[in-house]
């Protein structure tokens, strides 16, 4: 077991020696990410979504939250991500084939990749929300009316338990199936969530983080915890999955 | 008694458009066993159904005498099949570390020589490499955790000929002890001649022909002579016939020549077949 982790470390390791361009492009990416919600929840919350387009500011405040958070549980600014003829060569899939052919359990091969997807998850999470509570900080008076600083931590760790279900995805995306399908499921995501976001609006005149943050002022940290642990429970059965997956699939 | 490194039962494997298999055939201990075959034969596929990287639809495969499980058999597997490229943004030294590691019998010292030996520069990025330098690298990669069985994959392809006669000459010293074995794709008839005992002919996924080199010189053969009858066209043993000049090509010359005896057809003249032309004739006809 100690073997096992000592091994996977070491791959999660080289990864990150590897593709240090898109690790400082995802870190400064995330920032900008977060600069662009700390501004949407403090104008928000100052002018209780009265802005020229309060629709807009929902929809870009969801589609952060809901659409793009998960992405950090990836290098997002790899080139694979950024350009389809880079991905439908099938890099990652490539990349996993040669892993194979040398005598690595697929064991660590799998907790290598769930390391890598933790660990971005906690870097780029820390950019994300670091410069969100920042810019929040900066505009206390205008945040206050929104929600409490306890409110926001417990806020904070309901979308990090979203991002652990849905982040956890993307090491079976990226290794489990093709370039194609990587990029194929940004928009079949983005066309579900664009659906549901439209129907939410109309329905409840309410969008995605703003039900979120109503539960948050209600339930509180049972919702933390509730949403942690499904973060957790997904994380397992995803690395699970992405194990019996590189083992039985056909690389090249 | 011959111990079988690596032996394949009814191994079978569809695509949309192809169907590999089902194939049966054992590499024995201390034995080169050469596949040949056209381009898109399946020589490839074999190879990653081998390594694992496939998964087959049905069949085993036994590996050291013990069918493959778990990933540990691969310590004493070499595989050249192109897969370095996926890393092709490292240098020739970092793929080394990402690999060495993994192999608990990686021997540094000989990496190092055979560095020299090929004039490899591991500065240089894998993506910058000439074709002929990432098929050597590749070749030396196989060859330093002292595997027992080599799995290459046109391995001389693109390679210069100084290069290639070394590469000849480093796998006839890996098969010096007796004890290992080699199971490899090649077009080169020369590499035939000079590496393998034992030759397995792929068309169209399925094994066509398999033979011992022996057999080929013993009994394949052209032959000159007055004239080409039905019977002798058909015959099982004659692989191709020509009407003019009367000729024909058998893979058992001991036979024919007491058919055309037989049937009181002239015999002008018989001639060896090259390794080269052998191999034409099977993988054409």
């Amino acid at each position: 077991m100690k073997r096992l982790i000592k091994d996977a470390i070491r791959l999660a390791k080289m990864e990150y020696k590897h593709h240090f361009m898109a690790v400082i492009l995802t870190f400064l990416a995330s920032i900008f990410i977060g600069l662009i919600t700390g501004l949407l929840l403090t104008e928000s919350s100052a002018i209780k979504w009265r802005v020229d387009s309060p629709f807009m500011n929902r929809l870009l405040l969801d589609l952060i939250f809901v659409g793009v958070a998960p992405a950090f549980a990836t290098f997002f600014m790899a080139k694979p991500y950024l350009s389809f003829q880079t991905a439908k060569h099938d890099p990652y899939v490539k990349r996993m084939a040669l892993l194979r052919t040398l005598p690595v359990p697929v064991s660590v091969l799998a907790l290598s990749r769930t390391l890598l997807m933790l660990s971005s998850l906690v870097i780029m999470s820390l950019a994300f929300y670091g410069t969100m509570i920042a810019v929040v900080f900066i505009n206390t008076a205008s945040f206050s009316e929104l929600m409490t600083a306890s409110e926001l931590f417990i806020f904070i760790v309901v979308w990090l338990g979203y991002m652990l279900t849905m982040g956890g995805l993307n090491p079976y995306i990226e290794y489990g199936t093709s370039g194609k399908t990587l990029h194929t499921i940004q928009f079949i995501f983005g066309g579900i969530f664009l659906i549901f976001a439209l129907l939410l609006y109309k329905f409840r005149g309410q969008g995605i983080v703003e039900i979120s943050i109503q539960l948050v002022k209600s339930i509180g940290w049972p919702m933390a915890i509730i949403s942690i642990v499904i973060g957790i429970i997904c994380c397992i059965g995803w690395n699970k999955l992405l194990k019996n997956r590189l083992e039985n699939r056909d690389y090249l | 008694m011959q111990t079988s490194i690596l032996k394949v039962k009814g191994l079978k494997k569809s695509f949309k458009r192809f169907q590999l298999g089902p194939f049966n055939f054992t590499v024995e201990q201390g034995i080169v066993v050469g596949l040949v075959g056209a381009n898109g034969s399946g020589k490839s596929t074999l190879f990653r159904l081998l390594m694992n990287i496939m998964k087959e639809d049905a069949g085993e495969i036994h590996v050291f005498g013990e069918k493959r499980t778990g990933d540990e058999w691969k310590q004493k597997v070499g595989f050249a099949g192109e897969m370095l490229g996926a890393y092709d943004f490292l240098t020739i030294h970092e793929i080394k570390n990402l690999i060495s590691y993994w192999y608990s019998t990686w021997n540094e010292e000989q990496f190092e020589n055979m560095i020299k030996r090929y004039r490899i520069d591991t500065d240089e990025k894998y993506e910058k490499c000439s074709k002929g330098t990432k098929k050597k690298v590749d070749f030396i990669f196989t060859l330093c955790h002292n595997p027992s069985l080599l799995l290459l994959d046109e391995p001389t392809a693109g390679v210069d000929i100084v290069s290639q006669r070394k590469m000849k000459e480093d796998l006839i010293q890996f098969m010096d002890d007796g004890e290992k074995s080699i199971l490899l794709a090649t077009h080169t008839a020369e590499e035939i001649n000079q590496l393998c005992d034992e030759i397995i002919v792929l068309d169209s996924g399925q094994i066509r022909h398999s033979f011992n080199k022996d057999e080929i010189y013993e009994n394949f053969g052209r032959l000159w002579i007055s004239h080409v009858t039905d019977t002798m066209k058909n015959h099982p043993n004659v692989i191709y016939c020509e009407q003019n000049p009367p000729q024909i090509i058998t893979n058992h010359l001991e036979t024919i020549e007491n058919i055309l005896k037989k049937e009181q057809i002239t015999i002008n003249q018989v001639q060896r077949l090259l390794m080269e032309e052998v191999l034409e004739y099977l993988i054409e006809y």
